[in-house]
């Protein structure tokens, strides 16, 4: 069995390999139960550019388990989204999983962002919902045949995740409340005080 | 109908008793599967958007909404996710009670999911007995938190309810039935004679591809990946526990990562979560389950936050994850939910492949998914359409088990 690192290791070899591509790191412990055993995630900045690297790097120490990519949008002024590809390693091994989570900047303007899926196939779909919610281009993944996530009859070019202009128009949006009380209702059965 | 042409037969979308259905387009040739696609998304619901206008309490009770059986899964993993961005400690009572509650649901859910397999399978009285037994973990579910689903159990910073010393006798009564009903569950599920013949060899995902595509909980771990987050990334009261993953292994036998090893792990997962239940009952810390009572203190604790965090729980279909970023604000500026079926649903083009019609249902209902949506079928040949309704489909499977019989 390969070598098991610790967290701050871990950390060190992703920066020897990615270099200035890798922004900042910084390591968060949380303990819970009576006996306090920790578990360790890793949060790591990353350029864009560097995200394929990245994934590469982490699969060298060990093959990842990916939970997700999630992302959102930083706001309706803000010019980036920001996406988290959520890694784990030491998956299978007791008290030793780490989340290793990859943060990066991705420009509105030009929203692209590189496959991993010659990595790990499983990864199409998680970026086909980065697609959907938030209008990211996966570059290199294959193009799906329908969607996954959202109806097929949603519109073109709105992004539920969205918070500029291509979020969800106010006309998509059913208010419960505006929908009023029902009138013409017979009296509650509430019987004779 | 004509022998070789292959034909595009889809499955769902929707059964309106199922909470989220799910649209299957499968390319047979024969009776043989040679093809699959699925797209999930059939109601989708806008909860993550939903909560970007609401503040953490009240996402909270949302999260106990996302679904039906996993009732505490989310709201724990978001729970979580927002006590380590506000720097909330949970009081190491509340940890306890969360992980009961937690592997009730483990119960119920395993109990439901062997009730659904008998019945694809057409073995419909091993489905009563099934759902019959699961009864006992609902009511100890009720007993606890007051509800036999959306229990709203868990708050920001611990639980809303506790489980008093006067509980305890009703709960372990709950669990020694389960213990006495055990080996009768075992018997009836892997030593049946048409269940084996059904199951092993049938939906394989080897150990490459359950982890190429991430897959998670039993379905993963019927394939050999030891993957279990209450033994390798301890969270709540499961660091204080012994545990271990369970793999088929724990019946004696090799890893296959067919559906039969999906009902090995599973059987087995009821009989472990009796254990963690009753040892958490032993060694229940005193003092209070709540960080803070007055939920206004929780917001305003959860307002002065900001910085982003990762809540996971492994849910009866393995790891649930949840992505929360907050910014001094009342409603966090993103929340993403994985649920289990995310890392699961998408082995389904895999492991139909080669499948024989009769046991779509099987296999689909293999991985545990968060939906069974074999509703409807409609063959289209060239424009004249035949539809075939659940019931001719489920037909089909039930005849199948008769053929073997004689």
């Amino acid at each position: 069995m390969d070598e098991i690192y610790t967290p701050a290791e871990v950390a060190d070899k992703l920066k020897a390999s990615l270099g200035d591509s890798m922004l900042d790191s910084s390591i968060r412990v949380r303990a819970e139960g009576a006996k306090k055993r920790e578990n360790t995630n890793i949060w790591i900045t990353i350029r864009r550019e560097a995200i394929h690297e990245a994934a590469e790097a982490l699969m060298k120490i060990r093959y990842p388990h990916l939970s997700c990519i999630s992302g959102y949008d930083k706001g309706a002024k803000d010019e980036n989204l920001r996406v988290q590809y959520i890694f784990s390693i030491y998956g299978g091994i007791e008290n030793k999983e780490c989340l290793v989570i990859f943060s990066t900047d991705i420009p509105k303007a030009n929203p692209h962002i590189p496959t991993i899926t010659d990595l790990m196939e499983g990864a199409a779909f998680t970026e086909h919902e980065k697609t959907e919610y938030l209008g990211i281009i996966v570059d290199g993944l294959e193009p799906a045949k329908h969607r996954f996530f959202l109806p097929q009859d949603f519109p073109e070019n709105v992004y539920p995740l969205r918070k500029d202009d291509k979020k969800i128009p106010d006309s998509m949006v059913k208010n419960l409340w505006a929908s009023g009380r029902p009138e013409n209702r017979p009296p509650a059965p509430l019987g004779d005080e | 109908m004509a022998g070789n042409v292959p034909y595009k037969i889809p499955i769902g979308p929707i059964h309106p008793a199922l909470k989220e259905p799910v649209h299957i387009e499968l390319t047979v040739m024969g009776e043989e599967v040679i093809g699959a696609d699925f797209t999930p998304g059939q109601t989708h619901r806008g909860i993550e958007w939903m909560g970007l206008s609401r503040n953490p309490v009240q996402i909270v009770h949302l999260t106990d909404r996302i679904c039906g059986i996993c009732g505490v899964t989310h709201s724990l993993s978001f729970a979580r996710a927002v006590e380590q961005i506000a720097g909330i400690t949970v009081p190491e009572r509340g940890d306890y009670v969360r992980t009961i509650i937690a592997e009730f649901e483990r119960i119920q859910s395993h109990l439901l999911w062997a009730g659904v397999a008998a019945h694809e399978l057409g073995f419909d009285s091993l489905f009563y007995l099934a759902w019959r037994v699961r009864e006992d973990a609902m009511d100890a579910i009720e007993f606890i938190t007051g509800n036999r689903v959306n229990y709203d159990i868990i708050q920001i910073g611990g639980t809303r309810r506790d489980i008093t010393i006067d509980q305890y006798a009703k709960i372990r009564t709950c669990l020694k039935t389960y213990k006495d009903l055990f080996s009768k569950l075992k018997k009836l599920f892997l030593e049946d004679a048409v269940i084996k013949s059904r199951c092993i060899g049938t939906g394989l995902l080897s150990f490459e591809t359950a982890m190429a595509y991430s897959a998670v909980g039993p379905t993963s771990r019927a394939s050999g990946v030891t993957a279990d987050l209450r033994v390798d990334y301890p969270y709540c009261a499961y660091g204080d526990l012994d545990i271990k993953p369970v793999l088929p292994t724990a019946y004696g036998k090799d890893v296959n990562g067919d559906t039969y090893d999906r009902i090995v792990v599973r059987i087995f997962e009821i009989a472990q979560s009796i254990e963690i239940i009753e040892t958490c009952l032993d060694n229940m810390p005193a003092g209070p389950v709540l960080w803070e009572e007055k939920v206004v203190k929780i917001l305003a604790a959860c307002k002065k936050a900001s910085g982003e965090a990762v809540g996971r729980h492994e849910a009866p279909r393995g790891e649930a994850v949840h992505y929360v970023a907050m910014d001094n604000a009342d409603a966090p500026i993103a929340w993403k939910v994985k649920a289990s079926t995310y890392s699961n649903a998408h082995v389904w083009p895999i492991i139909l492949k080669g499948a024989q019609l009769a046991d779509i249902p099987i296999i689909v209902a293999s991985i545990d998914p968060c939906m069974s949506c074999t509703d409807r079928v409609a063959i289209t040949d060239n424009g004249s359409t035949k539809i075939f309704t659940k019931e001719q489909l489920s037909k089909m499977s039930y005849e199948k088990t008769r053929r073997m019989l004689q």
